[in-house]
């Protein structure tokens, strides 16, 4: 601070001092501030006093339920069930190396069996895929009779480019689930979408370090052609993602698809599927700005905490709470690092019971000018505890 | 126990709002006025900044990190409120006039203004720079965290800004 200043330095200082000291604050800014920060706590309200702090968060409220049905049709059948569970997802998905590799029985390898998609008998309770790592058993053996409520990482498309949301969906077969949630577009937050036309998932398996999704045609892409291999990424994400976190494959095994049964040479008539695909590069597909906890319509408790990734420009996303479209709160957070996929964390602190939305997004550096800045809204309930 | 402690922690806030605020307040309303082209917003940013500040307080504590978290939160602040200004200004049916332009005001003698008034027409980042080091007299490293940009980018924006006034504060010796 006492560097030697030019002699220009010292006028720029001069100047801005002098302008400086023509400013007087009011006198009533502590008064002002006083009053905005006097709300009691919710801690020291009485009824929920006995809450411990850290409660959790929720990740998806609703509970999709994958029937894997109909012998040689390989039907799915999803239905919404009304009974909210509150699960923590992990905050990414990116493959850490699973200590349990599964070990496919070689018999299956060849054949698999369309009417039985390969119900993985994931016994765990698995409520957090991220530390769980349920051993896959056996080939198909069971007849759908391991159903159980797992949290899915499903990839959907916002722009033209890759968005994940965990789901809860009660099914066998994580991996077909999965799959099947991504292509058909059934995602919560309104704004998700898929770049396929709705298509039936009829087998998913694992299979010598390779992951084989089953298709029955037709095949189509529902988005721009542009964006094809970006489509065939979201069943790629979808699919490595689920091994890695939920199935608990070591590393990112690459994607085999079929098509009725058959090897197919392309996908929508366009994108080399003939030999296993593999995750392309994050900064080429996937989308800048993402909140992974709360997700879309999930209840939690109070305090909230906003989780998620980006990967924005100096690191830093903006927030925005509201309530019946006022905004209750605004603010900014930084993420690990600048352009690269880093995670953020945003305490909200302690919300009354009632409907929020909040959003998060990447500083809009053009200053109004290009393209608009990617950001995520997620709406949520806090319930009483 | 633990409503004690949080008890506690929300007093402790209280204090050190009233500490920081008896210490810094005046001081950062003026910084943000510096940063500002619309000099209404300023007193508002830095309330927000302390508001924000008691909320985080259990994270922060230490007076000397909730000084460089208000002054981030301030200079952020003045960025969207000149955002939000630039909006309504172009939504504006007819254009502002004119300001009287640097030289006019340095004709009239008023040196001083004439080099805040080129300030406020510089890029945001060669502005904020120049006002936290010549203003806040802020170190590199400080001018840095508060705007979030490296150590280097800070060096180029204040080198770069200092060049565009040279002509001005030369004139004025």
């Amino acid at each position: 601070m006492s560097e030697q200043w030019s002699p220009e330095e010292q006028h720029l200082r001069d100047a801005l001092r002098s302008a400086a000291d023509k400013i007087t604050p009011g006198p009533d800014g502590l008064a002002r501030i006083r009053r905005r920060t006097a709300q009691p706590p919710w801690w020291r309200r009485p009824a929920v006093i006995a809450v411990a702090a850290g409660t959790a968060t929720a990740a998806a409220a609703v509970v999709v339920v994958v029937n894997l049905t109909g012998q040689g049709e390989g039907e799915l059948s999803v239905q919404p069930v009304d009974t909210p569970t509150v699960t923590e997802p992990p905050l990414t998905d990116e493959p850490t190396a699973g200590l349990d590799e599964p070990t496919p029985d070689p018999t299956q390898e060849d054949t698999p069996p369309p009417d039985d998609p390969d119900p993985e008998d994931t016994a765990a309770t698995a409520t957090d895929p991220g530390d769980e790592q349920p051993d896959t058993t056996e080939p198909p053996t069971s007849e759908g009779d391991a159903e159980q409520v797992l949290t899915l990482p499903v990839y959907y498309t916002v722009d033209n480019r890759l968005t994940r949301e965990w789901q809860q969906v009660r099914t066998a077969d994580p991996l077909g689930a999965a799959v099947h949630q991504a292509l058909n577009g059934e995602a919560l937050d309104p704004r998700y979408g898929s770049l396929w036309e709705p298509v039936d998932v009829v087998s998913a398996q694992v299979t010598d370090g390779v992951i084989e999704i089953g298709l029955r045609s037709p095949v189509r892409l529902a988005g721009d052609p542009e964006y094809a291999d970006v489509a065939v990424q979201q069943l790629v994400y979808t699919a490595t993602a689920t091994a890695a976190s939920v199935l608990g494959v070591e590393g990112t095994p690459p994607v085999r698809v079929l098509v009725d049964g058959e090897p197919t040479d392309d996908l929508f008539g366009q994108v080399d599927v003939s030999d296993p695909v593999g995750r392309a590069d994050q900064a080429d597909v996937r989308y800048f700005v993402q909140v992974d906890s709360p997700g879309y319509g999930a209840q939690t408790g109070s305090p909230v905490r906003v989780t998620g990734v980006a990967a924005v420009f100096e690191a830093t996303v903006l927030w925005e709470l509201t309530k019946d479209g006022e905004v209750l709160d605004s603010g900014f957070e930084t993420t690990g690092e600048a352009f690269t996929f880093s995670e953020f964390s945003i305490d909200l602190g302690e919300l009354e019971p009632g409907t929020y939305e909040i959003t998060v997004k990447e500083e809009d550096v053009s200053d109004g000018e290009g393209r608009a800045p990617f950001y995520d809204t997620k709406r949520f309930d806090v319930v009483a505890p | 126990m633990e409503e004690r402690e949080r008890e506690a922690e929300v007093s402790d806030a209280d204090a050190a709002i009233t500490d920081l605020y008896a210490a810094h307040y005046a001081g950062l309303v003026r910084l943000a006025t510096l940063l500002l082209r619309n000099e209404s917003m300023a007193e508002e940013i830095v309330q927000d900044a302390f508001v924000s500040l008691h909320r985080r307080w259990h994270k922060l504590r230490d007076p000397q990190k909730a000084l460089g978290y208000l002054r981030t939160s301030v200079v952020h602040g003045t960025r969207s409120a000149q955002r939000r200004h630039k909006v309504a200004e172009r939504n504006r049916p007819d254009p502002q006039p004119d300001s009287p332009s640097a030289e006019q005001a340095v004709l009239a003698g008023a040196a001083g203004e004439a080099v805040v008034e080129a300030l406020r027409a510089l890029p945001r980042r060669q502005r904020e720079t120049l006002v936290l080091r010549y203003y806040g007299g802020l170190s590199e490293s400080e001018i840095a965290t508060a705007m979030k940009i490296s150590n280097g980018a800070v060096k180029s924006h204040a080198s770069r800004g200092i060049a565009a006034l040279r002509p001005l504060l030369e004139s004025w010796t």
